[in-house]
């Protein structure tokens, strides 16, 4: 996948200038910098979510799976419910649980609406939907953000084993180096 | 929780005694059944008037015209409310129909439907009538509360449109089609049977109606209206029962 000087400016404001990316498969890329830098407006470009006002991309995948910077989960829903919404039944209900171990969560908070959830535990079901989405791209927007440190550790553990091409925004050191991916800085590509 | 359902359920049943009660006394001080019929006598009415002649076949028939305009209604108000709620010319297009149902009349347009269709149809036609803009306006409303970004989810996931209308339309447009519904099958009873009253088409609770008006049988006036009344609200709770259990939301 290829992004070539891509520009998206909003109200008059260049929040990204002339940004140049290359993605093989398998790569791991933590994209780091200030907030307000343009980091989600980079993941929505790819997504298409947002069009850039200028530049190229070139391959982007057609299946692509994303953990929102916000949740997106459906509050009326059971949490197992929300990933059904995207998987179908592709997963059985035992693996599906196993699955849910696997982040620490329980049986009990699989069926358990997605509204009675606490924070942590919505992150990381957001997570499992975009983990068990067959995609060909992984998104994460501070994916790991209010997490503890077992939590993250067994977060990132699950999103290595399920997903091979990430891109990561991120601004935690320890991420970075759990995710083992080659920082990005926009600062430092993005004037 | 459970002592405050008991407690407004005491509540609602000493204020319909107390309704009653006035009824009677009314009733009594006026002394003229021709005027206002006494609850005892449309009690006793009541049990002898569903033996006349045709008295369950008039309320088939008026049922039966009732819903078919409610379900017609029902059934091209979210259809063409979900194609409104996703293309704003197409419900530019329909507001001057829109507007005119809610603004024109029902008067209006019995008289004008009676032109153009059978006295049996006309109940169908003025309860379609009143039923679409409301059911309409909610469709359109409760399409357009869902999260954009809960939109825009599904799609970068591929969600097949029937599991989205499923799992995140139908649950977002509970409330709008409960609110919606509740009102309106109330209305398209009222509305059906003074289209039938107008009309008097045969064997309908509307010509029963205008039966007690002819024949001065003010008690039988209480009766009919008591079924209607009874007929609307079973008509809400089964309607709503239905809403509830087809916009649940969960995986199916």
């Amino acid at each position: 996948m290829k992004l070539i000087n891509i520009e998206k400016s909003f109200g008059g404001r260049k929040t990204i200038d002339n940004f140049s990316l290359e993605i093989k498969k398998g790569d791991i890329i933590c994209l780091t910098g200030a907030s307000g830098i343009g980091k989600t407006t980079l993941l929505n470009i790819i997504m298409g979510f947002v069009k850039p006002d200028s530049g190229e991309m070139i391959d982007i995948p057609e299946k692509i799976s994303c953990v929102f910077q916000e949740d997106r989960l459906i509050y009326g829903l059971s949490a197992m419910d929300n990933i059904r919404f995207v998987t179908g039944n592709n997963i059985s209900e035992e693996e599906m649980i196993s699955y849910f171990n696997m982040l620490n969560l329980t049986k009990k908070q699989a069926y358990q609406k997605a509204e009675k959830l606490s924070g942590g535990e919505k992150r990381r079901v957001a997570l499992l939907r975009a983990l068990l989405y067959p995609s060909e791209l992984l998104l994460l927007d501070e994916a790991f953000k209010g997490l503890d440190d077992d939590n993250k550790k067994a977060a990132i553990d699950l999103t290595l084993k399920k997903a091979h091409t990430i891109i990561a925004v991120t601004h935690e050191k320890d991420e970075i180096a759990l995710l083992s991916g080659r920082e990005l800085s926009l600062e430092s590509t993005i004037k | 929780m459970i002592s405050t359902t008991v407690q407004n359920k005491t509540r609602s049943i000493i204020s319909f005694a107390a309704a009653v009660l006035v009824w009677q006394l009314a009733a009594s001080i006026l002394n003229e059944p021709l005027l206002l019929s006494s609850p005892i006598d449309v009690i006793k009415r009541m049990a002898t008037i569903w033996k006349e002649p045709y008295f369950f076949h008039s309320i088939y028939v008026s049922a039966k015209n009732i819903f078919i305009g409610f379900f017609t209604a029902l059934f091209l108000a979210v259809l063409l409310g979900a194609i409104s709620a996703r293309y704003r010319f197409f419900e530019t297009l329909l507001m001057p129909y829109l507007l005119s149902m809610k603004a024109v009349p029902v008067a209006s347009f019995v008289i004008l439907a009676l032109l153009w269709f059978k006295a049996e149809r006309l109940s169908i036609f003025i309860s379609f009538l009143i039923v679409f803009p409301v059911i309409y306006k909610n469709t359109v409303e409760g399409i357009r509360s869902v999260d954009i970004k809960l939109l825009q989810m599904a799609k970068l996931f591929n969600v097949p449109l029937k599991r989205k209308i499923r799992m995140l339309y139908l649950p977002k447009l509970r409330p709008y089609m409960v609110s919606a519904l509740s009102s309106s099958i109330g209305m398209a009873w009222k509305a059906g049977i003074a289209a039938e009253l107008i009309a008097r088409p045969d064997f309908t609770i509307g010509q029963r109606l205008y039966d007690s008006k002819v024949y001065l049988s003010t008690a039988d006036l209480f009766c009919y209206t008591l079924i209607i009344i009874l007929l609307g609200y079973l008509s809400e709770k089964i309607i709503l029962a239905i809403t509830q259990r087809l916009t649940e939301g969960k995986y199916i």
